[in-house]
């Protein structure tokens, strides 16, 4: 019996050490498992056509505020409160400059006024990934004209991260020409914003927006 | 009889040349159908050649195309009309150039190609111009292999004839640089669509 019983012995030492061995192998399995693939975007820029000699340039495709339509749904730069009110409908209010707050952090006269993501439509038209609800685009007029639309993406609960939300739309802007308009992406505490800029904004251009209160 | 042989003499090379001119030539058409005449004479695509930049702040890459109007007697090779051999250095600047009107600081772009020390001195002087390019006279698709650093993209760039192809070079060439796995990829197509 004392063999039975050392050998019972035995088993259970020889069990525990497998499960332990078999532990750290799974340990070391997950330690060694390889990183998930994943893709990376390539945002694509406008081509641009050179000469034999490699010396001049232009754009391979010439732009015109109408490639801007396309992508804001009918939105161009210079537009008027009362001409972007009729062509967002679902703003459901005739906006006129008089009447629009004015935006502090600009020193001109810059006014705004803002829109919640869920009812931008075309705006946010090529966006499928997700976004918080408090997201928000804010219109932009410089002296009258629209000037700069801000699209700033939040978190909430249900979106922890609206990262991917906003580099969709931000790679629909990045094919546009400088002469048509200027574009950026950047994160200001907990927003990820999409700039898009009239090119003749000058110093304005370079102007981003800081979330307060982080 | 001498005035008409003389005039037979005369006009023999005025017949000869007009037989030259109105005789129809004999073509053996075989099997030479429409499709292929059409893809004989399809006019070969100027060259195109993409560099991948990087915003490595934000972690962004964006692929900068220079097509290049072909020089007059240029001969094309299977449908691609060559690239230049030595890429000026105003084309490369121009592909930073298109990076750095989004970035929010001009150092912060870089070319997509990084030395293996880029993680601790990420500057432009440690990438590199040559292997961040693919020329469309050599390759169909450009690719990017990344790993992440920490705070940015540790990158790599290949060619290819196809997106599979292109993106092993550029993940054999990241992983031999910087001696790690290269999981985030990204490719698309030398030429624009």
């Amino acid at each position: 019996m004392p063999g039975r019983h050392n050998g019972g012995s035995r088993g259970r030492g020889t069990l525990r050490a497998a499960l332990l061995a078999g532990m750290v192998s799974v340990a070391g399995v997950a330690a060694a498992a390889p990183a998930l693939d994943t893709t990376k975007r390539i945002l694509v820029l406008p081509s641009l056509q050179w000469n034999d000699s490699g010396v001049a340039w232009n754009y391979a495709t010439q732009q015109a505020p109408d490639n801007l339509a396309r992508v804001t749904g009918g939105l161009t730069f210079g537009l008027t409160p009362e001409e972007v009110s009729r062509r967002l409908p679902d703003l459901g209010a005739n906006l006129h400059w008089s009447e629009l707050p004015v935006a502090n952090e600009f020193s001109e006269d810059v006014r705004y006024v803002w829109i919640p993501m869920q009812t931008a439509g075309a705006l946010r038209a090529p966006v499928t990934a997700c976004f918080g609800e408090p997201s928000y685009v804010v219109l932009l007029f410089l002296h009258g004209d629209l000037f700069r639309i801000s699209w700033r993406f939040l978190p909430d609960r249900n979106c922890p991260n609206p990262h991917a939300a906003a580099e969709e739309l931000y790679a629909s802007y990045v094919p546009l020409a400088t002469t048509v308009a200027f574009s950026a992406h950047y994160r200001t505490g907990f927003a990820e914003v999409v700039d898009v800029t009239e090119p003749g904004a000058r110093s304005l251009i370079e102007q981003r927006w800081q979330m307060r209160g982080q | 009889m001498r005035t008409w042989l003389r005039l037979a003499v005369l006009g023999l090379p005025l017949l000869a040349s007009t037989a030259g001119r109105g005789s129809p030539l004999d073509f053996d058409l075989g099997n030479y159908d429409a499709s292929q005449a059409l893809e004989d004479t399809a006019q070969p695509r100027d060259c195109t050649v993409t560099y991948l930049v990087e915003d490595f702040v934000t972690n962004e890459t964006f692929a900068a195309r220079m097509q290049f109007t072909p020089a007059p007697h240029a001969i094309a090779l299977k449908g691609h009309l060559p690239c230049p051999t030595f890429v000026p250095p105003r084309v490369t600047e121009a592909a930073l150039e298109g990076c750095r009107e989004h970035a929010d600081k001009k150092a912060d772009c870089v070319f997509a190609d990084m030395s293996r020390g880029f993680h601790e001195s990420p500057l432009l002087s440690d990438t590199s111009e040559n292997a961040a390019r693919c020329a469309s006279d050599q390759a169909s698709q450009i690719a990017i292999a990344c790993r992440n650093a920490g705070n940015f993209d540790v990158c790599n760039v290949g060619c290819g004839e196809d997106r599979d192809a292109a993106i092993l070079a550029a993940r054999n060439r990241c992983q031999a640089k910087h001696r790690t796995a290269c999981p985030i990829t990204g490719a698309l197509p030398v030429r624009a669509p």
